[in-house]
């Protein structure tokens, strides 16, 4: 143990000692900073209701513990009347529900279809659907259904057995997975005097304009850049977290981490060093390990660092504290880890950090393209767009196979993100058309090529002399 | 058990035989001096009892246990030749990871560190990155590093490399000292002169072959020869001497003078009395002492030529390195 704080201590120094380092930490507070300029004002009801609203009519069966939408959305129209902002964020309106006079005339539907929406919401799942144009030649595990389930039938009694109580049941539901308020948050009694197939409703929805679905207008370098865009608060969140830090800080982070930790190995192994380091009471392989969580450790806190302080900021100005943001750090620590067995392998055999640096940077590019490639392919093997020869799904099922999941691990990182920040209802939508990958595939796959670029490592630096 | 031994150990780095069947044996509190030619293996002897470089046959063992074995290094100090140390180091954080390396507690390291470079004089500099040390500073630092978890064996390859004379004498107090507190020394050196006041024994090296071995004592022990010079104008009975059965050659060097080499079992009585029945007047004599100088010359001479010379015998030339 001491030893192996001996090493990761030392593996600091280095780090410290060139101005890479410096660079890396100002271009992390830059983004903290810019983040921290983003301010978030809620919108009023009248802006923001007409924008959640039309949402209503994705239907979650089972009372909304189906994951999986019906496949024909109701045309209904949902609308708020006389809105009112109180104290706390509380929204009192009238929403008011009618058929889509646009859209209902061209489909075959009962006539009262908002019993019919709450009757769906309250039954069962039905069967998924299949996808009419699946090439089913293609992938034995690729899944020919899609992502939503059948609508069940319904009788003109059945639809008369709906229940003001489960209108009421449905609407709060509907509130919380769109506009992400709690269930607990919302008061819903219905009006009288209203001529079914329409329905008007009493509404109060406390702390309101607080909630992830409540949009909110966004601006920029503390409001020098007047407000620009309004969206969902949420969905600025993920945007923030995901586009912004997961996607162009991590990458940014992951070359350039590549590149300062390139050089802890080759300089290890430079004539006059080694000779210093393995006549100490440590093995080779022990040191070699070491040294490369060393490496591991750094990003670590690099990315703990930035990580945390964008995870702060957008805390505080935005109001949405998203714990699953803080997962992204041991991620991208994993992903690093990927890159740097590869990196110690090379640097090990050659001694050349520049060797390094280019081959992992080939790498990682490498692995992007071929996870580009997997989800065209896969999306290729649904919907047939275009014509793939067999051994081109082949080829990249196999790489995707043997070699780590990088573009998965990309994704767990995306979902969780998402999963964090925005109303259940919105998650649940973008599971349909992006498919999470599994933990164990995405870690399994990816730990046994790190000990397999381990193994080679270790195997080289003890076979040879000095 | 002895701190050091080998048997008939060979090392070969692809075709060059870098040791050929090496056996000698390091009792504790000895300063032990490896000699020898550039490339002779003396540095390939050292890596291999510290487990840097494999043997290729034969037995090392170092404390009793099979050099290149992971533990008992903890009890050996090692100065590599050629060391290269991390630049973004400071002298007293280098040390501080060494000794975190070797298991020396925190509160024993920060007491020792500063003792031990203080011993090496560059105490004053301890906080100054080592990319600002000069050449003898680095080579103190390397000294003390190989000294400050108190190590049974000190290995040191050519210790001296670089430091100034008063510094140079400095290490060699240093080292009696190390001696006298009970540890064991094993240095590499060139410096002839510095080996033989400071080595109870040595071994010189060539080509790979232990070629001689023994105390200072015993190698430099004299054979009997004096230096003769008579008063100016006289002329030396080169061939009455030679008659009498005692080698004799001018010295070259100083004119006048005349090494006189006695056979085995007389002293230079009858040749002092030639002289004087001669009448001739002695005014210089001196019972010549070889040095170790002499002895290493006449040792390498009468060996093989050493790998600088191979090229002369149309081998293939040496190069240092990999
Ligand atoms: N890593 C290596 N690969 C190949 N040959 C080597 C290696 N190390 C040493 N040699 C060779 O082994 C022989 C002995 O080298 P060694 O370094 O032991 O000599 P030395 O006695 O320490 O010389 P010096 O006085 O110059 O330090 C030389 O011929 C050298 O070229
Ligand atoms: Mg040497």
């Amino acid at each position: 143990m001491q030893q192996f704080f001996a090493i990761l201590k030392d593996s600091f120094r280095e780090a410290v000692d060139g101005f890479v380092i410096y660079v890396m930490l100002a271009l992390a507070a830059v983004l903290i900073v810019l983040v921290a300029s983003v301010s978030f004002t809620p919108d009023s009801p009248d802006v923001a209701l007409p924008k959640v609203l039309p949402k209503f009519a994705i239907l979650y069966p089972d009372q909304g513990k189906g994951t999986f939408p019906t496949a024909v959305p109701v045309p209904l129209k949902y609308q708020a009347a006389n809105a009112q902002l109180g104290a706390n964020g509380a929204a009192t309106f009238i929403l008011e529900v009618d058929r889509d006079k646009e859209r209902d005339g061209a489909l075959a539907l009962p006539l009262d279809g908002f019993r019919y929406a709450v009757y769906t919401w309250t039954k069962p799942s039905g069967p998924k659907v299949e996808n009419p144009f699946a090439n089913r030649n293609r992938g034995p595990n690729v899944s020919t259904e899609l992502g939503i389930v059948a609508p069940p039938a319904a009788s003109a009694d059945d639809l008369k057995g709906v229940t003001d109580e489960q209108m009421v049941a449905f609407l709060k539901f509907q509130f919380a997975a769109f506009v992400g308020v709690h269930e607990s948050d919302v008061t819903i009694s219905r009006r009288a005097g209203v001529a079914e197939p329409a329905y008007a409703f009493d509404v109060q929805l406390n702390n309101a304009t607080t909630a992830r679905g409540w949009t909110q207008s966004v601006s920029v370098l503390f409001g020098a850049v007047p407000p620009f865009k309004s969206r969902p608060l949420g969905a600025s969140v993920a945007f923030i977290q995901d586009q912004l830090v997961n996607g162009i800080g991590a990458a940014v982070t992951l070359m350039l981490s590549v590149v300062i930790t390139a050089f802890f190995i080759p300089n290890m192994l430079r004539k006059g060093s080694l000779d210093l380091l393995i006549s100490k009471p440590i093995g080779r392989v022990q040191l070699l390990v070491y040294k490369y969580i060393g490496g591991l450790t750094f990003i670590f806190l690099l990315s703990a660092f930035t990580i945390g302080g964008v995870w702060a900021v957008t805390g505080v100005r935005s109001g949405l504290w998203n714990p699953t943001f803080l997962l992204v750090v041991p991620v991208l620590t994993f992903t690093f880890a990927i890159l740097y067995a590869v990196s110690t392998v090379i640097a090990v055999y050659t001694r050349s950090a520049i060797a390094a640096i280019l081959i992992t940077l080939a790498f990682m590019f490498f692995l992007y393209l071929l996870g580009q490639a997997k989800t065209v392919f896969d999306a290729n093997r649904i919907v047939n767009e275009f014509d793939l020869p067999e051994w081109a799904y082949t080829l990249v099922d196999t790489l995707n196979n043997i070699l780590p999941r990088y573009k998965d691990l990309d994704k767990l990182t995306t979902s969780f993100i998402t999963d964090g920040t925005v109303p259940v209802g919105d998650a649940r939508i973008r599971g349909i058309f992006v498919e999470t990958p599994s933990w164990a595939g995405a870690f399994g796959v990816s730990l046994a090529f790190i000990a397999l670029m381990l193994g080679l490592a270790s195997w080289r630096l003890v076979k040879r002399d000095g | 058990m002895s701190v050091i031994e080998t048997r008939d150990l060979r090392k070969t780095y692809g075709r060059i035989e870098a040791l050929k069947g090496v056996s000698l044996r390091v009792e504790k509190g000895q300063i032990y001096g490896l000699l020898g030619q550039n490339g002779a293996g003396k540095t390939t002897l050292i890596k291999i009892l510290l487990g840097i470089v494999g043997k290729t046959e034969g037995e090392a063992l170092l404390l009793g246990a099979p050099a290149g074995a992971v533990e008992v290094r903890r009890k050996v100090g090692y100065l590599p030749e050629d060391h290269a140390f991390p630049g973004y180091h400071t002298g007293y954080s280098l040390m501080d990871f060494y000794g975190s390396l070797y298991g020396v507690p925190a509160a024993e390291r920060a007491k020792k560190i500063p003792e031990a470079l203080e011993l090496v004089g560059i105490a004053g500099r301890m906080h100054s990155k080592i990319k600002t040390y000069s050449k003898g500073m680095k080579q103190r630092l390397g000294i003390a590093q190989a000294l400050m978890h108190d190590p049974d064996l000190i290995i040191l390859d050519e210790p001296t490399d670089g430091v100034d004379p008063m510094g140079r004498k400095e290490i060699r107090d240093l080292m009696a000292d190390l001696k006298n507190k009970g540890h064991t020394i094993f240095l590499n050196s060139h410096l002839l002169g510095e080996v033989e006041l400071i080595c109870d024994r040595v071994a010189i090296l060539q080509q790979g072959k232990l070629v001689r071995e023994g105390t200072i004592d015993e190698l430099t022990k004299t054979k009997g020869t004096y230096t003769l010079g008579l008063l100016a104008g006289q002329t030396f009975p080169t061939d009455a001497v030679t008659a009498l059965g005692f080698p004799v050659r001018a010295l070259p060097d100083t004119a006048g003078h005349f090494e006189v080499t006695l056979p085995d079992g007389k002293t230079i009585e009858p040749v002092m009395k030639l002289l004087s029945e001669r009448g001739l007047t002695v005014v210089h004599i001196v019972e010549k002492k070889q040095s170790l100088e002499d002895v290493f010359m006449t040792t390498v001479e009468g060996a093989e030529p050493g790998v600088d010379r191979k090229r002369r015998r149309g081998a293939r030339p040496v190069g240092g390195g990999e």
